[in-house]
């Protein structure tokens, strides 16, 4: 026998987070990270017991958008997510890497996964979102399975590119029965709309104050990014 | 300690086992611990016990039986097989960074031969159940 027990505890994890979404890009570079950051912050800013949790092993960049400070998370019976602005809960394997790049391929991600869903204690929660990688490879596949209540947040960019892929895999997720809870269409405007994917939750253009911005919870949600991704907050609330 | 959820592990995987098996009793839970993670082996036992107070009636006379598996990587890039130690020194930080999360070893370890991160941690990275001994 080699049975691995984190298995078995994932479902206590979670047991007190009342929704997971998932925001998913399949796209590198779409923007997801920022989305999540902010769709996370503006639902903590409207008093939602609200957790992050950075998927996203090879790219973390979560806990540079939050500016969130580096050290151990607090060990009590698991790890507790720090809390940062508006008492958002963040989660992230940043917080053990150094500020190193860590080299991961598909199943030692999805170790890493299993280990962080395992000892982490959300508590409480109305809202967990969960940055995930792109694609849908071993991590990604593994979290549906794991947690099959999740709830799916695409975002796309006007591109063929993007909207090809995103409009492929969300008619996958469908047939698999995945529930889609909204799509966010980042850097509007600046290509053709993404009428594949209607309708569309939100439409964020892009916004040159953004990169002065990130670092601070605070100065994020005054964004202009900010006020037009409110149209997803609302449709979660 | 964060080992209390990873033991709380152990127990639901111990319990479900159980039900699934229709055991009557559990008398051993062999866990093995592996050494990449550095566990504690008494805060494992501690924790086992005060768990057991709230566990289902299967596991109330149960016993920890704790082993350690020794740490083997083996380098993707030129098939060199090494240890922790043949490898690397860690310091405090970087071994609790890897207590934590075991795949953070991949910033801190490289082959001692030829420097790649690239490896595969076949032996000893955590924790895991070998065997469950109990009567139907």
């Amino acid at each position: 026998m080699s049975l691995d027990p984190r298995l078995f505890a994932v479902d206590s994890r979670f047991a007190g987070v009342k929704r997971v979404i998932a925001v998913s890009g399949w796209k590198g570079g779409v923007g997801k990270s920022v989305v999540s950051c902010v769709l996370g912050l503006q639902l903590a800013a409207k008093g939602r017991r609200t957790g992050l949790l950075d998927l996203d092993f090879t790219g973390a960049s979560d806990h540079i958008i939050l500016g969130a400070p580096a050290g151990f998370p607090k060990e009590t019976d698991g790890i507790e997510p720090p809390e940062l602005a508006h008492g958002l809960k963040f989660m992230s394997a940043a917080y053990f890497l150094g500020g190193k790049a860590v080299p991961m391929r598909g199943s030692e991600a999805v170790d890493a996964l299993l280990e962080l869903i395992a000892v982490t204690r959300w508590g409480e929660l109305d809202y967990l979102i969960v940055d995930m990688p792109p694609g849908i490879g071993d991590a990604s596949l593994e979290f549906s399975r794991l947690v099959k209540r999740t709830e799916f947040l695409a975002v796309v960019t006007p591109s063929i590119l993007s909207a090809s892929l995103a409009s492929k895999t969300v008619a996958l997720f469908e047939e698999w029965g995945l529930k889609l809870a909204g799509v966010v269409e980042n850097m509007a405007g600046r290509g053709p709309e993404t009428a594949a994917l209607a309708p569309v939750s939100a439409r964020v253009g892009f916004d040159p104050e953004l990169e002065q911005a990130l670092g601070s919870p605070d100065r994020l949600l005054k964004t202009a990014f900010a006020a037009q991704l409110s149209g997803v907050t609302q449709i979660l609330l | 300690m964060h080992e209390w959820a990873l033991v709380d592990s152990v127990v639901k995987a111990a319990a479900s086992v159980a039900e699934s098996e229709r055991l009557k009793t559990i008398e051993e839970i062999v866990v093995v611990l592996g050494e990449l993670q550095s566990i504690d082996r008494q805060g494992v036992d501690a924790i086992f016990e005060e768990l057991k107070k709230n566990a289902p009636e299967v596991l109330k006379n149960s016993r920890l039986v704790l082993e350690t598996e020794k740490t083997l990587f083996k380098c993707r890039a030129c098939g060199r097989e090494f240890s922790e130690s043949d490898a690397a020194s860690l310091d405090a930080t970087e071994k609790e960074a890897v207590h934590f999360l075991p795949e953070a070893a991949r910033v801190y370890i490289k082959c001692p031969a030829c420097k790649s991160p690239d490896f595969k941690l076949e032996k000893g990275r955590g924790i895991y159940v070998r065997e469950i001994r109990g009567e139907k």
